[in-house]
C-alpha cells in the first residue's frame, strides 16, 4: 500500500499574524477560489482568510464584529449592551469568486467582497443589517424568550448553468419555534455587474432577494447536511446548476427534493434501494415469491425527472434466473409499501421498485403505520393493513387519468367497502392502484392474506375476521372469533380479551370426512387457536362461507402452511387448484402449524394430529422450506437466536444453528423465512440481511458491481471543455 | 422414536425430510440492504454519477462507506480503523478521499475497488479542500503541529493522465 507523502508545503496561521493575542486557531473551513486555483479561503473562528499561492500572502482577512448596541444574528437584547465578535463557523466562496459568505454561531450571514474586503452586509435568514446599530428590522429579536435561531448547520452558495445566477441554501438558521426546519433556498437572481454598480446597488442585491422560501422537510427534525445533486459538473464546489438535494435529516433519515422547487422526490428508481430504506425508515417486512413472468409485468411506471444516478457498470449478466422472484415488501414510514427484487444468485431482469402509497388510497396523510402485507404471487394483488384498522386492497392496472387529480372520493364507510380507485397518485401511469378499503373499526389489523384467487381474509385486533371476495369487490363474511370458537374452546382461552387471528392461510384441500375438496381459510390465533372456514360456490358466481371447525394448539400461531399428504408441492389456494374442483379434483392435504410453543401436523378441522412441544426458547418465525424439490424440512427462528430445522412430518430435530450472529435476535419477530430457504431479517434499525439456509453462494451482481467504475473519457472531456473557468484554472 | 409414532398421526404416510441431513444446513450470507448505521455524509460525483454515503461507529456496526451507481450496482468499504466513522467526504476525480472522525485520511480507488492509502495527519482535521483536477489534498488543523501551522498539503499518488 502506498502511503501519501506530506508535501512541503505548509501555509501559516494568518490570524496569528494579524493578532498576536490570539491562541492557535483551528481551521474549520478551507475551500479553493472557484476560478483560480491559486486562491484559498481559510475559516477560523475569528474570521476569515483569502490567501493566494501565487503571492504567498494572506490578501484580506474578514472580520466580523458587532458593536454594541446593534441586534446581532441572534437579536439577544440582553447582549445588546456588549461588544461581540461571533465566532464563524463556516465560509464559502460566491460562484465567480467576487465575494464570500461567513456564517457565525449567532446566525448571521456576513458577505464581503474579495477585491477590497470591504463587508458588504451582515444578515440572518430573516433580517438585515444586523450589524448596525439600532438598524435592521428586529422582528426576531423581539420574540419572547424561549425561541432561538437554530445554529447554521450547512451552507451552500449555488450557480445556476451561468455562475453569475447564484442562490443561496441554507440548512438551519431559522426560528426554533418554527415546527418546519427545512431547508431556505434565497434566490439572489444575476449578480449586479461589480465594476459599473455602486455599493448600494449590490448590497441590496444581498438585502433582499428575488426569492425566498423554504423547501420543506419533514416537521420537527432538523437538516444536518445536504448534498447537492448538480446537472453536470463537479465545479463550484459541487454546486453548479443542481437538479436536486438529498437531506441528512436528525432523526437518521433522508429526504430528497428537487432543486430549486423543493418537491419532495421519491427515492424509488432514482436512488438505491438500499437508501431507500432511510428515505423514511423502513418499518416492516414482508416477503412474497412471485411468478417470474407475472413480476415482468409489473415494471412501474411514474413520472419523474431525469435519472440521479447511473454510473458504474453492471457484471456480465448471469445467464441463471430463477421462475420464483424473491420479491421483498417493505413499509416504510410516510405510508407506502415499496416492492422489489431482491435476487437470487441470478440475473434480476425486473431491477425496478414498485410503490404503492398507502396513505393516499387511506385518505390521510400522517399516522398510516402499516402492520401488515400480503402480495398474491400470480394475481398481483397486493393487501395492506394499518394500525388504525384499515384494510386497502391494491391492483395493478394503468392509470387511466395520468397526470390529473381523481374525482374526490367516496368518505371511509366504517365496516364497508369503500372504491378508492380515484385516489390514485397522478403521477403513477402503470403501477399499484388503490382498489378498495374497508375499516372495520376493531382495532389494528393483526393477520392479512390475500389468496392467488380473489379473496382477502383480513383479523383485527377486536377479534374480528373479514373475508372479501375481489371479484364484486364485495364483503362476504364478517364476524368474530368469539362467535367461531366453540363454548368450550371460548372458556379455555380464559376471561377477558377475546382471541385476535395471528395467522391466516387459504388453502385447497378435503377436509376430514367430506368427499370433495373446497376452498379453504385458516385463522390461526394468538390463543392457539386454529380455526377452518369453508368457502363455497354458490348461485349466481356467488359464495357461501361456512365455519367448518376448529383445533387448539398452545401459544401463539406463527405459521399455517397447508401441505399435500403425498407430494413435496404445497396445497395453498392457486388458480390451478380451484380450477380442479370443478371437475371434482381432490387435494388430500394436512396443516403444518407452528405456534410460539409447538409445531403440529393434523388433517384439518379438528384431528388432534403430531405435535412436538419446543422446550428450550420460543418461535418468534417459521416457513416449511424446500431444498430442490429433493425434501422439505420446517425451518424455525428461535429467541435463543437459533435456527433450528425440523423433518416432516416426523418433527425430529434435523439441526440447530447458531445465526445470532448474522441477524439481530431481538427482531426475529420481525423476520420472514421463504420457501427457497432464505431467512430474510434485521441486522440493525435500517439494514436487513439475506440469509440462505443451504448455503448458496453470494450473489454476483452485488459484490462485483462494478467492473470499469469510472468513465474515464466523460472526464477527459470535460477537461478538454472550453468552458470559461475550465481555462481560467490552469 | 416419538417422531415415527408422529408420522404416523400426522397423516402425511411418506418423510419429506429422507433425503435432508444436518449437513446440508450451512447458513450463508447473500446480502444486505440497506445502511449499517446512522447516516452522516452524503457525496455525489456527477461525472461519474455515482453517490456515496458514509456511516458513523455504532453499536449495529462499524463506520462504512457505500457508493452507489445505477441500478443494483453497489460497492462497500470498511474503514480501515475500528470504532471509526464517516467524519467527511468528497470525490476526487476516480478516488474517493474520507476523513475518519479518528483523523484519518483515507483515499479509496474506485476503478482498483480497494482502499489505496490512509495517512494520519499530525493533529485533528477539521477541514478539507480536495479538486479533481489537482494531485493534492489540502487539511486544515485543529491547532498544528505549532503555531506557524495551520494548512497541510498532502499529495496524492495519483495515476498520469
Amino acid at each position: 500500500m502506498e502511503t501519501e507523502k506530506l508535501a512541503e508545503l505548509r501555509l501559516p496561521n494568518f490570524w496569528a499574524a494579524q493578532n498576536t493575542k490570539s491562541r492557535t486557531q483551528p481551521v474549520i473551513s478551507l475551500q479553493f477560489h472557484p476560478r483560480d486555483i491559486g486562491t484559498l479561503l481559510v475559516g477560523y473562528p475569528e474570521g476569515a482568510a483569502v490567501f493566494s499561492f501565487k503571492q504567498n500572502k494572506a490578501l484580506h482577512l474578514f472580520h466580523y464584529h458587532v458593536p454594541r448596541g446593534a441586534p446581532g444574528g441572534d437579536g439577544k437584547t440582553g447582549a445588546m449592551s456588549v461588544d461581540r465578535n461571533p465566532k464563524l463557523i463556516h465560509s464559502t466562496w460566491h460562484p465567480t469568486g467576487q465575494f464570500v459568505l461567513t456564517s457565525h454561531e449567532d446566525g448571521s450571514m456576513v458577505i464581503w467582497d474579495t477585491k477590497t474586503g470591504r463587508k458588504i452586509l451582515a444578515r440572518t435568514l430573516t433580517d438585515t443589517n444586523v450589524d448596525k446599530e439600532g438598524a435592521g428590522a428586529t422582528t426576531f429579536g423581539n420574540a419572547g424568550a424561549g425561541d432561538q435561531r437554530s445554529p447554521i448547520a450547512k451552507i451552500a452558495w449555488c450557480a445556476n448553468q451561468d455562475p453569475d445566477d447564484t442562490a443561496i441554501l441554507v440548512a438551519g438558521g431559522t426560528s426554533s419555534l418554527l415546527p418546519m426546519k427545512g431547508l431556505t433556498l434565497m434566490e439572489l437572481g444575476r449578480s449586479p455587474n461589480y465594476a459599473t454598480s455602486s455599493w448600494p446597488i449590490i448590497e441590496s442585491h444581498f438585502a433582499e432577494p428575488k426569492k425566498q422560501r423554504v423547501l420543506p422537510t419533514p416537521p420537527q427534525v432538523e437538516v444536518v447536511d445536504f448534498c447537492l445533486i448538480p446537472r453536470k459538473s463537479p465545479w463550484f464546489a459541487g454546486a453548479h446548476d443542481p437538479i436536486a438535494v438529498v437531506a441528512i435529516l436528525s432523526s437518521g433519515e433522508i429526504t430528497t427534493l428537487s432543486f430549486p422547487s423543493g418537491y419532495p422526490i421519491a427515492p424509488n428508481n432514482q436512488l438505491p434501494i438500499s437508501m431507500s430504506f432511510l428515505h423514511p425508515f423502513a418499518t416492516l417486512l414482508s416477503h412474497c415469491a412471485v411468478d417470474r413472468t407475472r413480476w415482468l409485468g409489473m415494471s412501474e411506471n411514474r413520472q419523474a425527472g431525469p435519472k440521479l444516478l447511473n454510473g458504474g457498470s453492471e457484471p456480465l449478466p448471469s445467464l441463471r434466473h430463477h421462475e420464483q422472484r424473491n420479491v421483498i415488501l417493505s413499509a416504510h414510514a410516510d405510508g407506502t409499501v415499496r416492492l422489489w427484487d431482491a435476487g437470487v444468485d441470478d440475473e434480476i431482469e425486473n431491477t425496478k421498485v414498485s410503490q404503492a402509497d398507502v396513505s393516499r388510497a387511506v385518505g390521510r396523510l400522517d399516522n398510516v403505520r402499516i402492520t401488515h402485507m400480503s402480495l398474491a404471487s400470480t394475481s398481483g394483488e397486493l393487501a395492506v393493513g394499518t394500525a388504525s384498522g384499515e384494510l386497502v386492497v391494491f391492483r395493478w392496472a394503468r392509470n387511466n387519468n395520468p397526470g390529473r387529480e381523481g374525482p374526490a372520493a367516496d368518505v371511509n364507510m366504517p365496516g364497508r367497502l369503500t372504491n378508492v380507485t380515484s385516489r390514485v397518485d397522478p403521477s403513477l401511469i402503470e403501477g399499484f392502484q388503490p382498489f378498495t378499503l374497508v375499516n372495520r373499526q376493531n382495532g389494528p389489523c393483526t393477520a392479512l392474506c390475500v389468496s392467488d384467487v380473489g379473496f382477502v381474509a383480513a383479523g383485527f385486533e377486536g377479534g374480528a375476521i373479514v373475508i372479501i371476495d375481489l371479484r364484486g369487490p364485495a364483503i362476504i363474511f364478517d364476524s368474530t372469533t368469539q362467535e367461531l370458537l366453540s363454548q368450550a374452546d371460548r372458556r379455555r382461552s380464559g376471561p377477558g380479551k377475546s382471541p385476535y387471528a395471528t395467522a391466516i392461510q387459504f388453502s385447497v384441500m378435503t377436509l376430514d370426512g367430506e368427499s370433495y375438496s373446497s376452498i379453504l381459510l385458516h385463522v390461526g390465533t394468538n390463543s392457539g387457536h386454529v380455526i377452518t372456514i369453508k368457502i363455497l360456490p354458490a348461485q349466481g358466481g356467488r359464495y357461501t362461507v361456512t365455519p367448518a371447525g376448529s383445533t387448539t394448539c398452545a401459544g401463539t400461531v406463527k405459521l399455517i402452511h397447508p401441505q399435500h399428504a403425498n407430494s413435496l408441492t404445497a396445497a395453498h389456494a392457486r388458480p390451478q387448484a380451484v380450477a380442479g374442483l370443478r371437475d371434482g379434483f381432490k387435494v388430500d392435504g394436512v396443516l403444518i402449524v407452528v405456534t410460539e410453543n409447538e409445531a403440529r401436523i393434523f388433517r384439518p378441522t379438528s384431528a388432534k394430529g403430531a405435535h412436538k412441544t419446543f422446550d428450550n426458547a420460543l418461535c418468534h418465525s417459521a416457513a416449511v422450506v424446500k431444498y430442490q424439490e429433493r425434501g422439505l424440512a420446517l425451518l424455525g427462528l428461535f429467541g435463543d437466536g437459533t435456527a433450528k430445522a425440523f423433518s416432516v412430518p416426523g418433527l425430529r430435530e434435523i439441526t440447530s444453528l447458531r445465526i445470532d450472529g448474522m441477524l439481530d435476535v431481538k427482531r426475529f419477530q420481525d423476520a420472514v423465512v421463504t420457501e427457497r430457504g432464505d431467512i430474510i431479517g434485521w441486522t440493525g434499525p435500517s439494514e436487513i440481511a439475506q440469509i440462505n439456509i443451504w448455503g448458496l453462494p453470494p450473489s454476483r451482481s452485488v459484490f462485483l458491481g462494478i467492473t470499469s467504475f469510472l468513465q474515464r473519457s466523460s472526464f477527459n472531456t470535460l477537461f478538454d471543455n472550453s468552458h470559461s473557468f475550465a481555462t481560467t484554472r490552469n | 422414536m416419538t417422531h415415527l409414532l408422529r408420522a404416523k398421526q400426522s397423516g402425511i404416510q411418506g418423510d419429506f425430510s429422507e433425503s435432508l441431513n444436518s449437513t446440508l444446513f450451512a447458513p450463508t450470507l447473500l446480502n444486505h440492504f440497506g445502511v449499517n448505521s446512522q447516516l452522516t455524509r452524503i457525496a455525489y460525483d456527477p461525472v461519474q454519477s455515482l453517490l456515496a454515503v458514509g456511516t458513523r461507529s455504532s453499536q449495529f456496526g462499524n463506520g462504512r462507506v457505500y457508493v452507489f451507481g445505477g441500478g443494483r450496482i453497489q460497492l462497500n468499504f470498511d474503514l480501515p480503523r475500528k470504532n471509526a466513522g464517516v467524519k467527511w467526504m468528497s470525490f476526487c476525480a476516480d478516488r474517493l478521499v474520507v476523513l475518519d472522525d479518528k483523523g484519518d485520511l483515507i483515499i479509496f480507488a474506485l476503478v482498483e475497488r480497494r482502499m489505496q492509502s490512509t495517512y494520519s495527519p499530525p493533529g485533528s482535521v477539521l477541514s478539507v479542500a480536495c479538486d479533481p483536477t489537482l494531485d493534492f489534498v489540502l487539511l486544515g488543523l485543529q491547532n498544528g503541529m505549532n503555531r506557524n501551522t495551520s494548512v497541510l498539503c498532502i499529495k496524492l499518488t495519483l495515476d498520469p493522465r
